[in-house]
């Protein structure tokens, strides 16, 4: 016995040796696997007498039993040494990313607008991009010698430049006109907005396109009064700036509305108080509005005596420029992916 | 436009204390966009008139002088000078420590200070006129002269120089686009008005014409009335050349027009008082009686600018008995243009038709204050309001000159409308609560005529807003509402019934797959012109059916007849910066003539379909390839629309290969392809070193599910297993079969998957080798070894049966 004695005690030191769970896995296959101390013990209880082999039978179990019991010790022991990372791992290294896509600037604004405009109950409502002069002009109160009917500010379509009216497309030179499509196809009382791209012939700088966006919104109901055009101008400019905007009304003109107004906003750059952004006045023309020319509600089916209205007619362009401080009109329709993965 | 508000008092007298900057204000919330205030006055400062009290050589230079000056008080100022024109006596310009000026060298603003000339101190400085900017006014004989101020009246040694020249003014800069509506406002009257109604102040009367009784030998005769309403011709005689009275000048200068001579000042004068151009003839040069007529087909005239123009017959002439003089409207002839002896003349104050002047001030490219005036569309009216004015000025200033005849042809005048509404209509549409005579006064300071009966109000329009500014209830309720302040207005929200929700279904799937492609589908989304360069249609093999009359660029006429073209010139000049990418657009294409589309209201359009396009950008076509099929294959599922399939090609498109396109299917209908883009069209669209998978379909045509179709199947209650296979095969097998076999070979077979395709060493040339992993199950029981081992050899045996099969390895 004073040998079992002896093979306990170098086990139990073999397990306190092990230094790795790898080190310990060895050291409990040689202990207590099948080819191990333990079998070899049991396999020569059967050359002891047979008086014996009752005790030692248990003894080597008992031996089992404690080397199992220091091999789990040891296990627990040796957990909180393991790693599961590389050695000296670089936990300043960066992230890696996720593929990653996006929507275009504009794309993001025209759904965070759609959002807050159908918040509002307001629908989306899209039209044809080439549009007759009927739509373009005609049914918008424009003069019919109105300077914008030219060539030299629309794009009339080769083959019908010549013909008026219905018969007369162009790509459509501003949104407006899909306004009356809707009302021509809908019964008052109605509310929806109209993003979309437009065109105008003219020479591109920084600040011009000739191919740019716009988002327009119309209300029609029993009563409309000037004032409540504010609920719109609110929602397009809390949506795009995040917080509220003083804006404020002035007189301006615009065919298809009487009275036009001009809105404006506070300059974001100096609070109002007066810098090169806004050219010292405080305030930045952001957008058109007013309720329709009777003649346009008219041309949309609909009685001017009986219904009153507000448009809202954006540019979008503009707005994304201010609100992510773009500098080039000309960089949205670029295509260029240096400047469209900055927009997340 | 410039606005002086001097010139505006002689107008109205603002009220006293009034700031420029609340002016710009309250005129930019009512009326029109006032852009900048410039006080010309500040340009001045500390520059005062001086008198020479003596002057004396330099003792150390030839070329200069000590002046003495009276710069007021007792007060002398020591100048070293170096101008020619100095004399005893003289009054100039001197300017004083602290002013500033501009030196005639360059070098742009700068301060003048106490200095030292050579030994002699220098307490200021003695200003020629373009070191004050002031050349126009005082133009300088010679460079190295002073400003001469002798022709001042009333000159006080040590007074402000700004005081004596009329230059303690205010400028108004506004913005001419905001006149477009308001021909009314085109010159200082018209502003002086509206400043008259908002700030309650009363309007001067202005002076009245007493026509002279003869006619003087005139005769005018108007072919067209539509097209000249209204045509004066005045003549005078006993004209004096020689330059306006120095008021004049400072007036004009002011406001940045350069003075030239009397005459033409006296026309420019009149145009920017009251907005009324004017023309005057040298009667020497003009034969006989005048007439308003359409210019003859191929009729030329030489105009002021020193060109000579070609004129068509929609062009409107003024014309003697023998050509055209005048360009209506827009420029007088050279022939009959006055010089520097004119001393009779005929002075035409006439009201031409807008849109004629116009379009051919567009058509020959020649735009002037006049017509760009015309354009507008002025009031006739206003002609009478100009001659007083002219004649008033005239003759206070040559007394000696003299009206000898006088025309005016007016056949039509026109009869400004009565606007009829109520007091009600307008206090509704504003939100307002104005009483009646509030209402009335306030349309009565801007000049209308009202009377009221009980709340109805029958509103008389003045002529100088008949233009086609005001007709309607609405436009006077434009003028109540800005004279009184949109900014007063009280906040009523609108109130809205809400019936149902808002379902937008179509809509809804366009966003859906928009985002789908720009989340899990990482790709960029681009925008691009709708009008192509003809290099990328040629590239995609395509011609455009529809172009523009006015194209942005002469290889840049036609509108895309697809998305191809274009996503092509974005793949090409992204390529330049990066070697990988995916990008997409969504836009509207052009591809047939055919007017086919009814719109509402009788309209006809060509078909403009929205289409969608992908590109994915790498190095091996096959795997973009796959790629962008694995996206089409997913999207039904991922956007919730009736799935896409794809099938071979029967017609191919030239911008992608062969064998390599699929077209993208909705049940039996094509809504699209998809191609690896091929050699050719790569080349031709300047795309190098890469390879590009294309798709585009046709987003109109897309079917969005009503609802999330999503169906829970039940997870399997016995376990499942896999069985991977390693096939060696033809390189001609084509997967769908293979498939089709696989998944019939044993009713255990619940599914195949492709796991990878492999080609090269140590698979044989002409074969490939497939991973394809079959998934065993039953819904009864759980699977044995045995069943698993029949499986497999079911499979192994009907992939013999069908194909040329080497089973590589298990």
């Amino acid at each position: 016995m004073q040998n079992l004695e002896e093979i306990r005690k170098r086990g139990l030191a073999d397990v306190a040796a092990a230094d790795s769970p790898e080190s310990l896995q060895e050291v409990r296959s040689a202990l207590i696997g099948r080819k191990g101390e333990i079998g070899r013990l049991f396999k020569q209880l059967s050359s002891a007498p047979p008086a014996d082999r009752k005790a030692l039978g248990q003894a080597v179990n008992q031996l089992k039993g404690a080397w199992e019991e220091a091999i789990l010790q040891r296990h627990e022991a040796l957990l909180d040494s393991i790693s599961v990372l590389p050695d000296a791992f670089d936990l300043t290294r960066p992230g890696t990313p996720p593929a990653s896509g996006g929507l275009h600037p504009i794309t993001q604004i025209v759904y965070d607008l759609n959002d807050a405009f159908r918040s509002l109950s307001f629908e989306v409502f899209d039209g044809p991009e080439i549009s007759s002069e009927l739509f373009a002009f005609d049914h918008l109160n424009f003069r019919a010698d109105h300077p914008a009917r030219d060539s030299m500010d629309t794009y009339w379509l080769r083959g019908y430049a010549d013909k008026r009216g219905a018969e007369r497309i162009c790509l459509r030179p501003h949104l407006t006109g899909a306004s009356v499509r809707y009302m021509l196809t809908h019964s008052p009382p109605l509310r929806f907005v109209y993003p979309g791209r437009v065109y105008r012939n003219e020479s591109t700088d920084a600040s011009h396109e000739r191919a740019f966006f716009q988002y327009e919104a119309l209300i029609v109901d029993k009563r409309v009064p000037f004032s409540a055009g504010k609920v719109m101008v609110d929602a397009v400019l809390e949506t795009v700036f995040g917080r509220h905007v003083r804006t404020r009304l002035r007189t301006g003109f615009f065919p298809f509305v009487e009275p036009g107004f001009e809105i404006d906003m506070e300059c974001l750059n100096c609070a109002g108080r007066g810098c090169a952004v806004c050219k010292q006045d405080g305030w930045l023309e952001v957008m058109p509005g007013g309720p329709p020319h009777p003649n346009v509600f008219r041309a949309g089916g609909i009685d001017p005596d009986q219904w009153e209205g507000f448009y809202l007619n954006v540019g979008l362009d503009r707005l994304a420029m201010m609100r992510f401080e773009i500098n080039d009109v000309r960089l949205f329709h670029s295509a260029d992916l240096r400047f469209l993965s900055q927009f997340k | 436009m410039r606005i002086s508000l001097e010139w505006i008092s002689d107008y109205v007298k603002l009220p006293q204390g009034l700031k420029p900057e609340q002016i710009k204000y309250d005129l930019t919330m009512s009326t029109v966009e006032v852009e900048q205030v410039v006080d010309l006055s500040r340009q001045l400062r500390k520059v005062v008139t001086a008198r020479v009290k003596d002057l004396r050589p330099h003792p150390d230079s030839p070329k200069l002088w000590v002046v003495v000056c009276d710069a007021g008080g007792k007060k002398t100022v020591e100048v070293v000078c170096g101008a020619e024109n100095l004399s005893k006596g003289q009054w100039v310009a001197l300017a004083l420590p602290g002013a500033t000026v501009l030196p005639r060298h360059g070098k742009g603003p700068t301060v003048v200070e106490e200095s030292a000339v050579r030994g002699v101190g220098s307490h200021g400085m003695i200003c020629g006129a373009s070191e004050l900017g002031l050349e126009k006014l005082f133009p300088p004989a010679d460079e190295m002269h002073i400003m001469d101020l002798e022709e001042l009246a009333e000159l006080e040694a040590g007074r402000s120089l700004a005081a004596a020249i009329g230059f303690e003014d205010v400028i108004l800069e506004i913005d001419n686009k905001s006149l477009t509506n308001r021909p009314d406002l085109l010159g200082h009257r018209g502003i002086g008005r509206e400043l008259a109604a908002i700030y309650k102040c009363p309007l001067e009367p202005p002076p009245t014409f007493q026509p002279p009784r003869r006619a003087g030998g005139l005769a005018v005769s108007i072919e067209n009335p539509a097209r000249c309403r209204r045509y004066t011709a005045t003549r005078i005689e006993s004209l004096s050349a020689g330059p306006s009275p120095f008021w004049l000048r400072s007036r004009l200068v002011r406001v940045e027009q350069g003075p030239i001579n009397f005459l033409v000042d006296l026309t420019n004068y009149i145009m920017l008082s009251l907005g009324q151009p004017s023309h005057a003839f040298d009667i020497d040069q003009l034969h006989g009686t005048i007439e308003i007529r359409q210019a003859r087909k191929g009729e030329k005239l030489e105009l002021l600018d020193e060109t000579t123009y070609e004129l068509a017959e929609e062009d409107l002439v003024i014309a003697d008995e023998e050509s055209a003089v005048a360009l209506a409207g827009i420029m007088g002839g050279r022939s009959t243009s006055i010089r520097d002896d004119t001393d009779e003349i005929v002075l035409e104050i006439a009201n031409f038709e807008a849109s004629g002047v116009r379009r051919t001030s567009s058509k020959l490219n020649v735009t002037t204050d006049s017509s760009m005036r015309f354009e507008k569309g002025l009031d006739p009216v206003l002609i009478d309001d100009a001659l007083a004015l002219f004649c008033k000025v005239l003759f206070e200033t040559q007394p000696e000159a003299e009206a000898t005849g006088f025309v005016d042809n007016f056949p039509a005048p026109i009869e400004p409308p009565a606007v009829k509404t109520t007091v009600e209509f307008i206090n509704r549409r504003l939100g307002a609560q104005h009483s009646e005579a509030e209402v009335c006064a306030m349309l009565e300071r801007l000049g209308f005529g009202v009377s009221c009966d009980r709340g109805h109000l029958t509103v008389q329009v003045p002529s100088w807003r008949a233009t086609g500014d005001v007709s309607l209830p609405e436009d006077l309720v434009e003028e109540v509402g800005r004279l009184y302040g949109y900014e007063n207005l009280e906040f009523f929200p609108p109130v809205v019934k809400l019936e149902r929700s808002i379902r937008q279904p179509r809509l809804s799937l366009e966003r859906r797959i928009r985002e789908y492609l720009a989340g899990p589908g990482s790709m960029r989304e681009i925008v691009s012109y709708p009008w192509v360069e003809e290099r990328y249609l040629e590239a995609a093999g395509m011609n455009p059916p529809l172009g523009l009359t006015s194209p942005p660029a002469p290889d840049t006429q036609g509108l895309q007849p697809s998305l191809i073209p274009q996503m092509l010139w974005a793949v090409a000049s992204n390529l330049r910066f990066f070697q990988e990418f995916r990008i997409f657009q969504v836009a509207r294409v052009f591809p047939s003539s055919a007017l086919t589309v009814l719109h509402e209201g009788g309209e006809k359009l060509p078909p403009q379909p929205k289409h969608l396009s992908a590109a994915l950008v790498g190095k091996d076509a096959d795997r973009l390839f796959l790629e962008a099929k694995g996206i089409l294959e997913a999207l039904g599922r991922e956007v919730q629309m009736e799935p896409l399939g794809l099938s071979g090609e029967p017609e191919p498109v030239s911008w992608a290969e062969p064998a390599g396109q699929l077209t993208v299917r909705l049940g039996e209908e094509s809504v699209g392809r998809l191609g690896a883009v091929s050699a050719r069209t790569m080349r031709l669209a300047g795309i190098r070193r890469s390879a590009v998978a294309l798709l585009e379909i046709d987003l109109t045509r897309l079917q969005p599910l009503p609802s999330r179709e999503n169906r829970y199947q039940a997870i399997p209650r016995f376990p499942q297993n896999e069985c991977d296979l390693s096939l060696v095969l033809p390189v001609e097998v084509r997967w769908a079969d293979l498939h089709d076999v696989l998944g019939g070979a044993h009713p255990l077979v619940l599914a195949v998957q492709l796991i990878e395709e492999y080609r090269g060493d140590p698979v044989p040339a002409g074969k490939k080798s497939l991973l394809v992993r079959a998934t065993i199950g039953s819904s009864e029981r759980t699977l044995e070894g045995k069943d698993l081992e029949e499986v497999r050899e079911a499979l192994v045996k009907r992939a013999e049966e069908e194909f040329e099969l080497t089973l590589r390895s298990l």
